[in-house]
């Protein structure tokens, strides 16, 4: 895969604030790339110094090989979906979409197969003439994404562009993103505080707190190897304890030697530990590693909301059996559910 | 609410008093004769067929083109002046704004009559103009004083209706613009003018509409013998006692106010259903 867009140790600050601390991050050619963190942790502003739209204090940004911190938004080769789609009220679904293309001087031919091209991509073929004041908000988000595709961008940025629909349409919408990105066959860089939308969509998440990254990797990577507390704590749901590397595959925590499958640690270095809630079984008290009282059980749907509670801690499973509450249980996990991570780089 | 309600009935009590009955009464003599009493009057048209003589159209007709002028430089100037105040930082604007409405302090007369010490042949302008040893201007009692005294005066209208509209357009718009190729002079013409049209309309509004019928301005700054319909009407009632002739000026005045009021609205309220329409959605 081709390098596409490189942020070099990017500085920003607002007053007396950083908003962000030196940020590196390289985007290759038609990834679908996630920023994702909790507000405030600089993941727009990040976006919009790549729109242009704000300027670094310090550090570059080359986009194909080349420097743009300089560019204005409007010679960078990048279009935007914006948080509230800002659609242009005084102007109808065609108006809208045919905007770039009339900038740029198209012969109205040209942008009138453009414009049904995209409209038919997003599923909105005979909206041409409504007023985009009188579209649902799911219907504005497909102008918006037309609007900008249609002058067919090397990379679309889209700001929590799902932010105000309601959830089922949000998931419709998610897929619908995916499928867009695959059918355009771009870079699409996309920014939200929704875990469970950055773990559906994306090839790459980034994760960001505090204007620093993280960690970046692949949905599963994040998931399942957390490199630090704070992406355990933010994607999924996890029991996070603190514990003693002893060796390499031996883990201490809550008094108990477990055997895992981490190594190269230091020698009885204190580490983190996660188990997801769905990765722990209840079993019968002899067979438990770890021995407790049920206190709660909350049904969620698909799977009950478990807590118990053990000599040192409260521990929550995901589990598809109904358990009695207040009974004696065991916590059953294999040594591959326990993931370990060092403390450096923590918050 | 109903207590509430009451306090406004001694206020309807007044306004009738003070607003509609002269009105009724003007009215009332623009359709009869001079020389009426309660008890014997008769009705007529003629002050309405007087006014269809050339020399009082021709009054109208100044008046209205005065009043465009002024509209149409209260435009020019104030449209760019409300943009930049619209750009400035938030601080800056209200200074900026004070210092739009800082004249409207005055009243309006004294300052009318300050343009006359400028602009009279012994005024500041001519005293410059003989130290430098130009030979001296005639800027009283022109279209020239008139209309500047006008664009003056009504300005700080124009400016902050459509600073107003400005001030609110959202910024995501500007960028979206931007992003999609627009450069600054392209976003200006295809998304603000555009977009700022109401607060233009409203201001067309609140400067021509006193344009057209205001007398002060054109008797200071354009002499004696500089008539507009205001004046027209002012002199018909004060100086030669024709209340009936100028009752009747004054309903045409009214009925062509009413007209131009009626064509801007209904400007404004197609732009508006746009807008409104997009709350809804």
């Amino acid at each position: 895969m081709k390098k596409l867009i490189e942020f070099k140790n990017i500085v920003k600050g607002f007053d007396d604030t950083i908003v962000l601390k030196g940020i590196n991050l390289t985007i290759f050619e038609n990834e679908f790339v996630t920023l994702l963190g909790p507000s405030g942790c600089g993941k727009t502003t990040l976006l919009r110094i790549l729109g242009g739209f704000i300027e670094q204090n310090n550090g570059q940004v080359f986009f194909d090989g080349i420097e743009i911190s300089k560019l204005p938004p409007y010679k960078r080769e990048i279009n935007t979906v914006f948080q509230r789609y800002a659609l242009f009220p005084h102007m109808n679904v065609y108006d809208n979409i045919a905007f770039g293309l009339r900038i740029k001087k198209t012969s109205e031919d040209i942008i009138s197969q453009k414009v049904e091209k995209m409209l038919q991509l997003v599923g909105l073929v005979g909206f041409e003439k409504r007023a985009v004041t009188l579209l649902s908000g799911g219907q504005q988000q497909r102008v918006a994404i037309a609007r900008a595709l249609v002058n067919e961008p090397m990379v679309l940025l889209l700001d929590e562009p799902l932010g105000a629909l309601d959830l089922k349409l949000r998931k419709e919408m998610q897929i619908e993103l995916k499928k867009i990105q695959k059918e355009v066959g771009i870079t699409f860089i996309y920014v939200t505080h929704d875990q469970e939308e950055a773990l559906t969509m994306s090839d790459k998440i980034v994760v960001m707190n505090e204007g620093e990254i993280q960690q970046i990797g692949t949905p599963t990577d994040i998931y399942n190897e957390p490199e630090n507390r704070f992406v355990a704590d933010f994607i999924g749901e996890s029991n996070i304890l603190e514990g003693i590397m002893h060796d390499d595959y031996v883990v201490n925590f809550d008094g108990i030697t477990f055997e895992c499958v981490d190594y190269g640690f230091h020698d009885n270095e204190d580490v983190d530990i996660v188990v997801r809630p769905e990765d722990i079984d209840i079993v019968s008290v002899e067979q438990g590693k770890i021995k407790g009282e049920v206190i709660s059980s909350l049904f969620k749907g698909v799977h009950f909301e478990v807590f118990v509670k053990s000599p040192q801690r409260l521990w929550m499973i995901h589990t598809t059996d109904p358990v009695v509450i207040g009974s004696q249980v065991g916590l059953f996990f294999y040594p591959e559910d326990i993931h370990v991570m060092s403390k450096l780089g923590a918050y | 609410m109903k207590l509430y309600r009451s306090f406004v009935q001694p206020y309807l009590f007044w306004m009738s008093i003070l607003i509609v009955v002269p009105m009724l009464l003007i009215v009332f003599y623009a359709f009869t004769t001079s020389g009426n009493d309660i008890i014997s009057f008769r009705f007529t048209l003629d002050n309405f067929l007087k006014f269809g003589e050339p020399i009082f159209l021709r009054v109208l007709l100044r008046s209205l083109s005065i009043a465009l002028t002024t509209t149409v430089i209260s435009i020019i100037i104030g449209y760019p002046v409300a943009y930049f105040i619209a750009q400035a930082n938030e601080k800056n604007q209200t200074l900026l704004i004070m210092l739009v409405t800082i004249p409207m302090w005055i009243n309006m007369l004294v300052r009318t009559y300050a343009w006359i010490g400028i602009l009279s042949e012994n005024g500041i302008i001519n005293n410059i103009m003989t130290g430098l040893g130009l030979p001296t201007l005639n800027l009283m009692y022109t279209d020239f004083a008139v209309i500047l005294g006008m664009v003056y005066n009504f300005l700080p209208f124009m400016i902050l209706s459509i600073y107003t509209v400005l001030a609110k357009l959202d910024k995501a718009l500007i960028n979206a613009s931007y992003d999609l190729g627009a450069n600054k002079t392209q976003t200006f013409m295809k998304v603000v003018l555009p977009l700022s049209v109401p607060g233009i309309i409203s201001g067309i509004t609140l400067v021509f509409l006193p344009a057209v019928s205001t007398f002060v301005i054109p008797k200071f700054l354009g002499g004696g013998n500089y008539v507009l319909i205001g004046n027209l009407i002012e002199t018909q009632f004060i100086t030669v006692g024709e209340w009936n002739f100028g009752s009747a000026i004054s309903m045409i005045m009214a009925s062509v106010i009413m007209l131009s009021m009626f064509i801007t609205k209904r400007f404004d309220q197609d732009l508006e259903e746009r807008q409104s329409r997009k709350e809804v959605g």
